[in-house]
């Protein structure tokens, strides 16, 4: 009995109350929600694998046992995204948007139960509650009436999903007459090879959940919208962190799938992983395709958080050694690099006040920490060594190839491929290029924010080149998950099947490069700076050509000819049913409107026909 | 035996001063207010005395008669329940009502409006199907009069299509109950309930389906729910307020004892005597309710009209889980019952404050509500929220309940909770559309004075719901029982009021 795992949850719930109090006071909100992330950052410091905790609810007139239980699964979530959520909100004690503080911590809450929880009354409560906190949050974005609709659009995914899984979870009370979640997996793979059917029927309904929550195709659609128009110093978490959560539930059922003896197999692999597979592939080319177009640089960064939430959910279906590794890694990568660049987007946004790109440029000398540290987040993004998102790229691709996927491993490095395009786009089109006259009098964010900046690109950097420190932990997981974990041999190694990858070495022989580099730079001949219109033009008078200094700057239309490329599938507009299901609603809606519009008389009628039928049926019966 | 120990002080006390206030209105029309304030309040303290000193089960007889033969309150655990929920409703509408009525015929509201809150008590308490009729009959024609209340036009369509409709709803129950009562001879629900099954089937399934379709009216189930958008959307706040957040509950009530009591036959779930089993039909029409009432909210733009199809959804939500008829749907449909009165009552009120501070009742007029009173629109969403069943409010427990129960039962209940779930997406659209459009910024109007009087009341119901949200047992416990005493109606209903009795 460890009563400090409670504490992981009230502690949030608290601080949640005294900063809705002093909601008004923005900074003092803000000062409570970093407060109570560094409180509950030392609360996990305390909370180790193997703790458990019990207490009973009294509902529905008897006890209803509610546990808690730490595994290494949880214990590395919890580390994560409390960590994550700190310096998050230790950048948001400076920052403007309309963040609020308390939904956050609500959020925190319902995070630290998640992940400690070992029921599922409790996990749904948590569920639901970081569901609806984060709706709420999303409301409020610098875009009111698009936030709004993006609110209300990820409310309806997420309700939906939570209702999917509240299906889910009473049926299995209703078979096992438990909720713990640890007895339910354990039942479920005790039946799997008698109904498979069955046990894929209800691990369904809570995939649809998982997947909804991770923005996995084809649930993807609320993800864009919601991720672009939620308040900037949101985002971060809600990409970094809150996609997570569906990873975490996915993790949780897919040993399941190692019992699976009675489902045919494809290539080696249980046909249901097989789809989720694809699944994974699909939602990552999507996302990179999708990316490419995007002009709004928030948008642009959730399709990519789409693309890198497909590679995790390619690689933990496999459910291999390399694959889970490669998904946990990847998660922990994603988490950094994506939370550092929306950071760092959000630092952009708030001091040029434009989220697209084809109204920035030229930001790098004026922002250069941010500068530095985006540029180290697209490295990282784009997996190229010593950065962090490389190790787990290149484990997810051994994976794949160890289980002979070769169309859909090519397919993988086509969207990363692609990764590069659209990443290069953002950092050219943000940083890169001519100056606009409009951001003459930008400066470089607060102190605070520069701190957080220069922290982030330290953990992407040391991360990348020492990756067993992250190595270690995901391995104890793959072993609790009973698979076999792979070798580290060092902190600086990242161990594949088929080669080992010195990173310090790659990190040198790449620093000595740039060194090379800077030299050349320096002892070329000098430069000549000139300004935006004063440039070749083959003779001609730009403006005759009716070029204005905005449609004459470089991040206008970037990559059309690619974007001209790809425009067929553009069309194929995926949430397009979720409208169409919508409208239909709308519209039925609207039709049994009409019933309630007649008078007395007609009501009068409703009631005898209504005791006609019963009275009829009440016959016939 | 104390005076204070007899409940019938619990509909004489409101009805006495119901019909002296007149003689208060010749002193001030203002003391009629404070006097209507004053004996809700004597009722809120006896009733949450029975409740929480545990002065249940109990009966109390009429001139020394014993049940069969003279008329008997029963307080059970559901009466003691519902009875304070509604002297408490009723108290706190009569401190809102101390600010909103000021014009009009101030003395003839407060006589209505105590004879409402005694009725709906009546109802709850009384032991004898006759009786019931009576209390409903006296609630019913105070809330026609209450409906037409106000300066406003609509309000007399509304009150007339609820007049309408109702007294056919009444008519249908009167004519069940002479039914049974010339095949058993007896009114007492507890002797009827023991003795149902010696009627002719046929007999009795006729008179169940026009008892079930009169209390329908009440209970707001579709197809006998027509007179509840206009008469909600007429009448003015305080009375929408008292309308889904006391007469509903006495409805439901009063459709479930019959069904459950009455008519049930003990079982896992519950079911009922005669050809026809009364909850498969309550299930069905409350499904037709949920689904109805959500979808023409959905497309609403008057926030009125909406909490008034909200409020029928809802008391379709609590008639399914009651239909359910094991003990986990039945705690959860009484706790649902519950926590929509507050919800609902406090959203009316603030809607009430919101009108007469100028803001008008579409949606559009909700734009930016955030900055102009905080208070206000913070209690609101908490409302809506706890409607949607978001955890760490009141909502959430009972809706967990009752998709629980349902998928513990199984069968044709997994298709009814569906359509149910879908409703409830379609719920949580139309209510989040007002709590974003409260929380955008666009507005140019400047800050709401809230006048104190209206928010003590909308304070306390707000901070309930988030009380409840977080220790469920502050209702669980009671609705629990109350469940006991619905699924067992033998030991939890006849033998306490008739202990000689044997079931036949």
């Amino acid at each position: 009995m460890n009563s400090n795992l409670i504490w992981l949850v009230f502690t949030p719930l608290i601080g949640s109350a005294i900063a809705a109090i002093l909601y008004n006071y923005k900074f003092l909100d803000r000062l409570i929600t970093f407060s109570t992330f560094a409180i509950t950052l030392f609360l996990v410091f305390g909370t180790h694998v193997g703790q458990t905790y019990s207490m009973n609810l009294n509902f529905m007139g008897r006890m209803i046992p509610l546990s808690w239980n730490v595994t290494h699964l949880s214990i590395f979530m919890l580390y994560i995204s409390i960590v994550f959520g700190t310096i998050l909100t230790f950048y948001s004690l400076m920052d403007r948007s309309r963040m609020k503080g308390f939904l956050l911590l609500l959020i925190l809450a319902a995070n630290n139960w998640i992940f400690t929880t070992n029921d599922m009354v409790g996990f749904f409560f948590a569920w639901e509650l970081m569901g609806w906190a984060s709706i709420v949050s999303v409301l409020g974005g610098r875009k009111e009436r698009k936030s709004r609709h993006a609110a209300l659009y990820y409310a309806l995914m997420s309700i939906g999903g939570s209702y999917s899984m509240f299906f889910g979870l009473f049926t299995l009370w209703r078979l096992t007459g438990s909720f713990s979640i640890s007895s339910n997996l354990a039942y479920l793979s005790s039946i799997v090879g008698v109904h498979p059917w069955w046990v894929l029927g209800i691990v369904s309904l809570f995939f649809v959940t998982f997947m909804i929550k991770a923005g996995i195709f084809p649930f993807h659609t609320w993800v864009p919208m919601a991720y672009a128009y939620a308040p900037d110093t949101f985002t971060p978490f809600l990409s970094a962190v809150m996609s997570k959560y569906g990873i975490y539930g996915m993790l949780l059922f897919l040993p399941i799938s190692l019992m699976e003896k009675g489902m045919p197999t494809v290539f080696g692999l249980p046909w249901v992983n097989y789809i989720f597979v694809w699944i994974g592939v699909i939602t990552a080319v999507l996302g990179t395709v999708l990316a490419f177009f995007q002009d709004d640089v928030k948008k642009l960064f959730a399709y990519s958080s789409l693309s890198n939430l497909g590679y995790i959910v390619a690689a933990i279906s496999l459910f291999t050694s390399v694959g889970v590794t490669a998904g946990i890694y990847h998660a922990f990568n994603h988490l950094l690099f994506k939370g550092a660049l929306f950071i760092t987007l959000a630092a952009v946004i708030s001091r040029s006040g434009t989220s697209k790109l084809s109204e920035m440029g030229g930001l790098w000398k004026k922002m250069p920490v941010t500068f530095f540290t985006f540029f180290i987040g697209i490295a990282s993004a784009a997996g190229i060594p010593p950065f962090n998102g490389f190790g787990s790229k290149w484990l997810i691709y051994q994976s794949m190839i160890k289980q002979h996927l070769l169309f859909a491993t090519i397919l993988l490095f086509l969207a990363s491929t692609g990764a590069f395009l659209y990443l290069f786009k953002a950092f050219h089109s943000i940083f890169l290029g001519q100056l606009s006259h409009n951001y003459d009098n930008v400066k470089e964010v607060p102190v605070i924010g520069q701190i957080v900046e220069y922290l982030l690109m330290f953990a992407m950097i040391f991360f990348g080149i020492q990756p067993g420190y992250i190595l270690r932990p995901v391995g104890l997981i793959v072993k609790s998950v009973g698979l076999n974990p792979l070798a580290v041999m060092g902190n600086g190694y990242v161990t594949g099947m088929f080669s080992n990858v010195d990173m310090p070495l790659i990190g040198w022989s790449l620093a000595i490069s740039f060194v090379f580099g800077f030299i050349l730079f320096f002892i070329s001949a000098k430069h000549k700076y000139v300004s935006q219109e004063d440039n070749y033009t083959a003779g001609q008078i730009p403006q005759d050509w009716g070029l204005t200094p905005e449609t004459y700057q470089f991040s206008w239309k970037f990559y059309e000819p690619m974007e001209k490329l790809f425009a067929p599938f553009y069309r194929i507009k995926i949430d397009g049913f979720f409208r169409g299901l919508g409208d239909w609603t709308r519209i039925t809606g609207s039709a049994v409107k009409q019933v309630f519009v007649g008078n007395a008389q007609i009501y009068t009628l409703f009631a005898v026909v209504g005791l006609i039928i019963l009275v009829i049926a009440g016959w016939v019966a | 035996m104390s005076i204070f120990n007899n409940a019938a002080l619990l509909i004489g006390v409101p009805l006495l001063f119901a019909f002296s206030i007149p003689l208060f209105g010749l002193i001030s029309k203002q003391l009629t207010k404070w006097v209507t304030l004053l004996t809700i309040s004597f009722n809120a303290t006896f009733s949450l005395y029975i409740l929480l000193a545990h002065k249940y089960p109990s009966i109390v007889v009429m001139g020394n008669w014993l049940p069969p033969f003279g008329e008997n309150l029963y307080i059970g655990p559901v009466a003691a329940l519902l009875v304070s929920l509604i002297s408490v409703m009723g108290l706190l509408i009569a401190i809102y009502n101390l600010w909103s009525i000021k014009k009009g015929d101030v003395t003839r509201f407060s006589v209505l409006f105590l004879m409402f809150t005694a009725g709906a008590s009546g109802m709850v308490l009384t032991g004898d199907i006759f009786n019931l009729f009576i209390f409903m009959e006296i609630t019913g024609i105070s809330s026609f009069a209450l409906a037409a209340y106000g300066p406003e036009k609509r309000a007399l369509g509304g009150a007339f299509k609820f007049l309408v409709v109702s007294s056919i709803g009444s008519t249908l129950y009167l004519l069940g109950v002479t039914l049974i009562y010339t095949q058993l001879g007896t009114l007492n629900i507890a002797e009827i309930a023991a003795r149902i099954n010696q009627t002719t089937p046929g007999l009795l399934t006729f008179a169940g389906v026009l008892i079930v379709s009169g209390l329908a009216v009440e209970a707001e189930l579709f197809p006998f729910n027509g007179w509840v958008p206009d008469t909600y959307t007429g009448a003015i706040n305080g009375v929408s307020a008292a309308l889904s957040g006391i007469g509903a509950v006495s409805g439901v009530y009063a459709l479930f004892r019959i069904a459950m009591t009455v008519f049930g036959k003990d079982g896992t779930y519950v079911s009922s005597y005669g050809n026809l089993n009364f909850m498969a039909v309550i299930a069905v029409l409350a499904t037709a309710t949920v689904v109805i009432g959500e979808l023409s909210a959905l497309t609403q733009k008057n926030v009125k009209k909406m909490l008034a199809y909200s409020s029928m959804a809802q008391m379709g939500l609590v008639a399914v889980g009651l239909s359910i008829g094991n003990e986990l749907g039945v705690y959860g449909g009484i706790f649902q019952l519950v926590n929509h009165s507050i919800a609902k009552t406090m959203m009316f009120l603030i809607l009430g404050v919101l009108v007469a501070s100028g803001v008008g009742e579409n949606i559009d007029d909700f734009r930016g509500l955030w900055k102009r009173s905080p208070f206000l629109s913070l209690a609101f969403s908490v409302g809506a929220f706890s409607m949607l069943g978001f955890p760490l409010f009141g909502g959430f427990w009972s809706k967990f309940a009752i998709v629980g129960a349902s998928i513990q039962r199984g069968g044709w209940y997994d298709f009814i909770i569906g359509l149910v779930l879908f409703a409830s997406i379609v719920e949580a659209f139309y209510y989040l559309r007002i709590v974003g459009y409260m929380f955008s910024s666009d507005s140019k109007f400047p800050k709401l004075k809230t006048p104190w009087t209206p928010t003590i009341p909308i304070f306390i119901l707000a901070v309930s719901i988030i009380a409840i949200g977080v220790f469920p047992q502050i209702v669980g416990t009671f609705s629990a029982q109350a469940a006991s005493e619905f699924t067992h109606k033998m030991s939890g209903y006849v033998l306490n009021v008739i202990p000689t009795i044997a079931a036949h």
